[in-house]
């Protein structure tokens, strides 16, 4: 599978830019995006996600406009937002089963999925409860459920990790390399060090642009290499891409 | 020292009330549905209806008798009114900004002080353009050039601005109390509003917003000089044909007794009493306790309470050792997960009531099965419904979900069949009671019905992007047809509607808030974020 974003930009009212001119070559594997509050990570996920258009540019998957075809990427796509909520009166079982059945899949074979996503990701004990009386960390996990529960090959995850405690952001990571594989996982993190240890590539996107993308990822130097190339952009620098 | 923090914290909670309501489009709104109110209650004279009817008399149309027109259009802006500002509260518990202001030193007074003061001042505004419409409407149909602003705005400010502020307190009353400031409150302020206007009529003591202080003086001041008067008088939407052959009665506008101001003044007591009353138990921010009383009213929810997280163990997932589902898409399925999704967590006393009518429309006499029984159990999933096109939006799950898969040829239709589904199975008795007695018509009527209710709820879900529109404007068309109004008739049991063929219009009207629907749910999808 490949996504091939090319000259995209996302103009909002005011003239003001989300996204201005991304250019980004994606291939099978986790990219971590990181950038600063406003950088335009969000607003591609989005565009990527088929619930925003971008004003310009191209973005396709395997060679199809994603923009025209919205569907090609929905049949494939597992999305978490950023901010999300849930039907508070359903069950876990009856949310992951009508989000299941949105995306095209019923019968038996979606119910053991369920059971068995339950399962791992420990909410069995509270499957038949109303998600409303979850925790925060437990919503999370039903997100990251619904993200799973159809087997995507293309997986957006916006801060998967806030509201997880320290044990599962740990188990998180794993599950993300246990995912990485024949599909293209994109995912934002604020936090370096989940960038760090989860992503295969990373891309540094700073107003709207990429400004370092493709360098190989070292534990450790992220930071640096990541407020090295903030400050290098604040002071007039070029794109690194 | 501290008097100065009080009127400083109740000021900014009002000025960022304020600003927040006025600047949203559906403000815009109310505001040009003022300018349209006025325009239509201050008819030409050949306009072929009348909003104050005199009998054999009309109204010159001078200063004093256009603003007391608008004056006595106050019933419908406390109707109006009601609905811009009734959930001051609620917005800040939705946004979490309740939370925020709890943990400062602002009290319960001081809190609801400044709601009530920007309750008021946004019904202020909305005043402030009636004013400024009453002069355009005395300019454009004005029979004399005069213009005596006393005359003209004075009833407007001495009766409608109390008006207002009662309102204000009673909006801001409702909102404080929990059990009241959900969607039933938009169905429950109907049918009190309809008290309060007709509890006008019994006495001038008991006239709450003031409805009948101008029209009492005119007929009085009618009676005493022209002995011909027929002695016919009334407010409302009149269809009477032109006034032009009636004979004229020159109003010299009202005498502002001592008595008007201390009615008014009592009932703006009697409200803000209210708003002291229900602060005495105000916590709407304490959201622990908000969640748990809330569940213990839901049956299937009873004796849970929120699982602190320590009590469930971390996640250990092996995503390779999955059971891999094959892709099958039901429509089926989905309209019964969508049918559920609309049914789960509801009250049992919506249960006994729907069930309870269900059994009453099959053994009681057809007629009254048919003409109250079907419009009260379809109006009792008002709740339901009025959710449908907007509950992705407000329970913040339309990111998600319309990145599904074809969510416009999916979602959609098996939310509309869901309700459809939900309609006839309510209907089935009475429908085939009306089959088997050979009313076709009424069989036609009745399905046009199941499917016009879910098509205008969602439609309006989808366009407003709330649920008040629907709950507010099918509350007056179910309350209509059960006093026998035929327009809106979607159960064809009205005579006349039957004689007019009301179902062909809503069944064209149905299959345009399906496209309507359609059309705005494409834009959300592309534009959810």
């Amino acid at each position: 599978m490949e996504i091939s974003i090319k000259g995209v930009s996302k103009k909002y009212k005011g003239n003001k830019y989300g996204l201005k001119d991304f250019n980004l070559e994606l291939k099978n594997g986790i990219l971590g995006l990181i950038g600063p509050n406003g950088a335009g990570k969000s607003t591609l996920m989005r565009i990527l996600a088929t619930i925003s258009r971008p004003t310009e540019g191209q973005i396709c998957l395997d060679g199809t406009d994603i923009v025209k075809f919205p569907d090609t990427v929905r049949k494939v796509l597992g999305y978490l937002p950023q901010d999300f909520g849930v039907y508070p009166n359903l069950t876990a079982i009856e949310f992951l089963e009508y989000i299941a059945a949105l995306k095209g899949f019923t019968g038996k074979s979606i119910k053991l999925r369920i059971e068995a996503l339950l399962e791992e990701l420990n909410l069995t004990i509270v499957k038949n409860r109303p998600i409303g009386t979850y925790s925060g960390g437990m919503k999370q996990r039903i997100g990251i459920a619904q993200v799973l529960v159809g087997d995507p090959s293309l997986i957006i995850l916006d801060e998967p990790t806030v509201g997880l405690d320290p044990e599962e952001r740990v188990r998180f990571r794993n599950l993300l390399t246990d995912l990485s594989g024949e599909r293209i996982v994109i995912l934002s993190s604020h936090i370096v060090s989940d960038i760090e240890t989860m992503a295969s590539e990373v891309a540094i996107v700073y107003q709207g642009r990429v400004l370092k993308h493709g360098f190989p990822v070292e534990k450790g130097s992220l930071e640096d290499t990541y407020l090295q190339a903030i400050a290098s952009a604040k002071n007039g620098g070029g794109n690194g891409d | 020292m501290e008097t100065n923090y009080t009127i400083n914290s109740i000021f900014h909670i009002a000025k960022a009330d304020f600003l927040q309501r006025i600047r949203s489009y559906y403000f815009l709104i109310t505001l040009a549905v003022c300018v349209f109110i006025i325009y239509s209650f201050v008819p030409a004279i050949d306009a072929g209806y009348r909003i104050v009817s005199l009998g054999n008399y009309r109204g010159f149309y001078n200063s004093a008798w256009i603003g007391s027109m608008v004056a006595m259009c106050v019933p419908f802006f406390t109707l109006l009114g009601f609905y811009v500002i009734n959930n001051a509260v609620k917005r800040d518990i939705d946004t979490g900004v309740g939370q925020i202001i709890a943990t400062t030193r602002i009290n319960r007074i001081q809190y609801l002080s400044g709601k009530l003061l920007s309750n008021f001042a946004v019904l202020l505004l909305m005043l402030t353009i009636i004013a400024f419409m009453t002069v355009v409407m005395f300019l454009l149909r004005g029979e004399t050039s005069k213009l005596e602003l006393g005359k003209l705005l004075l009833p407007l400010f001495i009766l409608t601005v109390p008006a207002m502020f009662i309102l204000a307190s009673l909006a801001l009353f409702f909102d404080s109390i929990k059990i009241l400031s959900r969607g039933g409150i938009n169905i429950a302020y109907f049918f009190l509003w309809i008290f309060i206007v007709s509890s006008a009529l019994w006495s001038p003591y008991t006239d709450v917003f003031g409805v009948n202080t101008c029209l009492n003086e005119i007929t009085k001041s009618v009676s005493a000089s022209h002995p011909d008067w027929n002695g016919q008088s009334g407010t409302g939407i009149l269809i009477s044909g032109s006034q032009a052959s009636c004979k004229v009665f020159i109003w010299e506008g009202m005498k502002w007794t001592p008595g008007i101001f201390l009615q008014r003044i009592f009932w703006m007591c009697a409200a803000f009493s209210l708003v002291l009353l229900v602060s005495l138990q105000f916590n709407s921010f304490d959201t622990v306790e908000t969640k748990a009383k809330r569940r213990r009213t839901w049956w299937f929810m009873k004796g849970q309470t929120v699982l602190p997280e320590h009590d469930i163990a971390p996640m250990r997932i092996r995503y390779r050792d999955l059971p891999v589902a094959k892709a099958r898409f039901s429509f089926i399925k989905l309209s019964v997960a969508e049918l559920r999704l609309m049914l789960k967590g509801r009250a049992m006393l919506w249960l006994l009531l729907t069930a309870g009518l269900w059994i009453a429309s099959v053994f009681t006499p057809l007629n009254i099965a048919y003409k109250y029984f079907l419009p009260l159990l379809w109006f009792l999933q008002t709740l339901i419904l009025s959710t449908l096109g907007s509950r992705e939006l407000a329970n913040r799950c339309n990111e998600y979900i319309f990145s599904a898969a074809s969510p416009l040829q999916r979602q959609l239709p098996a939310t509309f069949s869901a309700a459809v589904i939900l309609m006839l199975t309510l209907a089935i008795p009475v429908l085939l009671r009306v089959f088997f007695s050979g009313n076709f018509y009424g069989v036609y009527a009745i399905l046009t019905g199941a499917l016009f209710i879910p098509a205008f709820a969602i439609a309006s879900g989808i366009l407003t992007g709330g649920s008040k529109l629907f709950e507010v404007t099918f509350t007056v068309i179910v309350y209509g047809i059960l006093n026998g109004v035929p327009f809106f008739d979607f159960t064809g049991a009205i005579k006349e509607s039957h004689e007019t063929g009301i179902a062909h219009y809503l069944l064209a009207i149905t299959i345009l808030l399906v496209i309507l629907a359609f059309t705005g749910r494409k834009y959300q999808i592309r534009n959810a974020a």
